[in-house]
Formats: C-alpha cells, structure tokens, sequence
C-alpha cells in the first residue's frame, strides 16, 4: 500500500498542469524552443496516447514505446504543424503509426498470452473483492486476446471510436477511407469481438 | 461476419438506423429477452474498450523522452530557452558528473553501500548509470542532497544512464528506520493503482525529473533508493521484494542514506 498518499504533493517546477493554454499556443511556443510547453503538452495528452496504444498492441511496454516515439516524431515535426486546433487529431495519427509498426515487429498475440498468464499484482487485488477481480480480470483478457486476433484493418478502427471516442467521420478522415467502410470495419470487428468474449465466458 | 442481428444492434448503438428501424428494433427488443441480452454485451463490450487501460495508467514518458530529445534535439532557433530555465542540476551540483561516477559499475566493489547489484542477469561492465538527488526550498533548488535533510524539503532528482546496454527503466523511493517507503517515481498516491517504473532514456548527461516531491519525513535515517530495471517493475513487486529481503532480479540498485533533520 501507499503510505501516506495523502502527505504527497507534486508541485510541477515549470508551470502548473492543470493551465488554460490551448494546445496550438503550447505547440506555437514549442516551436519557439520552448520545451516545457512541450512538455505540457505531453503531460496533457500521455495518458489518452498511452491508452489508445495498450489497447492497439496489448501489451503496456510497448505501448510506452510507441507513444515515446509518437511524442518525439510530433516534437521533430513542431516546425511544420500549422496551429488550426488540430493537434490532438494528429498527435492520434501518429501514435496509431507508430503503433501498427511497432505491432507489426511484434509477435502480438504472443505477448497477450503472456501478459494473460502474469498476474504479479494478484495478493493486492483479490482482497477487494476475489470474485469480481477475477472476472475482471478475464474479462480483459478476453479484449486482449479479441483485439490482437482483430485484422490491423478492423482493430484500428474499434480503437479509434471506442477507446479515443472519435466519431465515424473522424475516423474516416484520419484513414483516409470512405464512411461506409469505417461502418462495415467497425461493425465486423465489434461483433468478432463479441463472439470472442461469448466464447470465453 | 456478423449476424443480421448483431450488425443491426451495432447500427443501432451508432444511430445508424432510420427511425423506422429504430421503431421496429424496439418493438423486437420488448419481446425478445435474447435479444436484449445481445444488445446489453454490445454495450458491456464498449464499455470495457473505453475504460481506462489499467496497465498504462500512471505511466510518464517524460523522462525518457527528455532523454530522447536532449541525445538528438530537433534544429530550433530558441533551443536554449529550456536550458535556461531547466538547469538546476548544474547550479544545485557543482561536482555532478563525479559524483555520478561514483557509481560507476567499475567501481562498484569500492562502493558497495551507494550502489548495489543484485541478481546475476545484470552485466555491469556495460551499464553506468546513477541518481542525483537536489533539496528543494519551496520552488529553490538549495542543493545536492548530501548527509542532511530537513523536514519539509522537497526532492528533485535527476539521472545519468549510459553505457553499452543502458536500462530502460527507473524508480526512484526512500526508506525510512520504520521501514515504511515513500515512492517519487513513480508516484504513487491511488492504493487501488499500480504504477510502474518510469521510462528513462541513455544520456550520459544528467537528466532532470521535472517534479518536486515532498513527503512528511519523521527526523532520522533516511535510505534513497534508485533503482535502474529493465523490466516493467511495479511498486507492489518492490514493495513484496522488500518484505521478503530479496532483490529483484535483473535490477541494480543504489542507495543514498541521509539523516533528516527536525524542522527549526
């Protein structure tokens, strides 16, 4: 357990992460040569980078990984991001890009199996409640396993309207690819991923 | 390929349907419970893609991206601002990069006390890698933590790690003669999350951790512990490791133990 959480105070040294600034005028002084804007920026978009990685890949390292070298190519491309209230949008395109490559290189469904099978946290967990961790805890193995045996084609599209939340339309605009297709993609990987969790349960 | 049905529900979770549809999806929902039971899966399923990844929650990049950056950073006409602004390791350690050499693996057996390894799959003669920890005085970083402390000082640290086959991962805790931990990095202030060890990138430089932590140290012995890792260490495989008096194998661990003193 934590001891004492509650006597913990993080006080960000180069400006407070809950700030106003929008992010095209954190990026417009990143570009200046600021880096704690960019930093800013970082820590305000990790987490949901982070989340729509692990749920790519499966897997939370390579999540980091992917996510790390999203930032780092969104930092190396600043000079040429045209602020127009679009950085979440592409900072989300190159995340999926780094993503599908790092996924590509990994022997994915593998690594889900592993991580299925590694529950270091499990003295800590079952002591709220073993029966609903248990079935928790199957429960996202099962998405991971489903997810993994998704076609690439199909997987990014379910992350990108169920885990990111964008809309069909986003979606289509970011693939590059028709709305109905966004429709068929999405409704085929959904339903595969229903089957899968009936199977398992 | 999915059912009539389940794409017609998938439709319908997407306002895809006409209102004639809609109409008559409903009037099937009400006499058909498997087909309410399909319809709540869909939505229990989209409930688990949109919550929160457990895994990657508390998760910071910064770290290692810093070290990404500062090792190629990108051509900018205002690149030194940040150094500017940033460079409390140089004013706070005037002897920084011998220090850090302090843990050098080479010396390792001179220094068993300030930096340890433990487990046999660590090949040291390739691995340099260190802690440096700044007292903080409200936002003033007052200096290189030495022997002392006082009570309600911040910590800020910073991290060298280079070598051939530099680590991938930090974490950063003390110890107190009460045995009780006080985790830095990661952070660790939710009992129901399990953070992990933080990312950290090779730089033969110093690179700073951009927060300042306080803790309520009770006056006494104080143990900092850095702990380099290449695998994705939680604090409860720490904390476990602790209890049991064992190390974690793979991990190399260096210590700095402080006196805390009373506040005036």
């Amino acid at each position: 357990m934590p001891l004492q959480p509650e006597h913990v105070k993080v006080v960000p040294l180069f400006g407070a992460v809950t700030d106003s600034a929008t992010d095209d005028e954190l990026a417009s002084k990143a570009q200046r040569g600021d880096r704690s804007a960019f930093d800013r920026l970082v820590h305000r978009h990790q987490a949901a980078a982070l989340n729509l990685a692990a749920r790519y890949l499966g897997d939370a390292s390579l999540a980091r990984d992917a996510v790390q070298a999203a930032f780092l190519e969104m930092y190396r491309g600043l000079p040429k991001y045209e602020p127009r209230g679009r950085l979440v949008f592409w900072l989300r395109t190159i995340v999926l890009n780094q993503s599908r490559m790092l996924g590509r290189s990994t022997r994915i469904r593998e690594r889900v199996t592993e991580s299925y099978g590694y529950q270091p946290h499990a003295r800590e967990e079952v002591t709220e409640g073993p029966e609903e961790w248990v079935a928790a805890r199957q429960r996202r193995a099962a998405l991971d396993a489903g997810l993994a045996a998704l076609s690439e084609k199909l997987r990014e599209v379910v992350v990108l309207r169920y885990v990111t939340g964008q809309t069909l339309e986003e979606i289509a605009e970011m693939l590059d690819i028709p709305l109905g297709t966004v429709k068929s993609r999405l409704f085929a990987g959904m339903a595969a991923l229903k089957d899968r969790l009936g199977e398992t349960s | 390929m999915s059912s009539p049905q389940t794409h017609r529900l998938l439709r319908a979770l997407e306002g895809d349907l006409s209102e004639a549809e809609q109409q008559a999806l409903e009037a099937d929902l009400a006499h058909s419970p498997p087909l309410r039971a399909e319809l709540e899966q869909l939505k229990q399923l989209a409930s688990d893609l949109a919550a929160p990844d457990a895994r990657v929650q508390g998760v910071d990049v910064l770290a290692g991206l810093h070290a990404e950056l500062d090792r190629a950073p990108r051509a900018s006409p205002g690149r030194n601002r940040y150094l500017v602004t940033a460079s409390w390791v140089a004013a706070g350690a005037m002897a920084a990069a011998a220090v850090f050499a302090l843990f050098s693996p080479t010396l390792l057996r001179d220094h068993a006390d300030e930096f340890s390894a433990k487990g046999s799959a660590v090949d040291d003669s390739s691995r340099w890698a260190g802690i440096e920890a700044f007292r903080v005085e409200g936002t003033h970083v007052a200096g290189r933590v030495e022997k002392t402390l006082r009570q309600g000082d911040g910590l800020a640290f910073a991290y060298r790690n280079s070598g051939e086959k530099p680590f991938r991962r930090l974490m950063i805790y003390a110890t107190d003669s009460k045995n009780r931990m006080f985790w830095f990095y990661p952070a660790w202030v939710d009992a129901a999350a399990t953070p992990t060890a933080i990312d950290i990138g090779s730089s033969s430089a110093p690179v700073e951790l951009r927060e300042v932590i306080r803790h309520d140290f009770e006056p006494g012995s104080l143990t900092i512990h850095g702990l380099f890792t290449n695998d994705v260490v939680t604090v409860k495989d720490v904390e476990a490791a602790l209890k049991q008096g064992e190390g974690l194998p793979g991990a190399v661990e260096q210590r700095l133990t402080v006196t805390v003193e009373a506040a005036p």
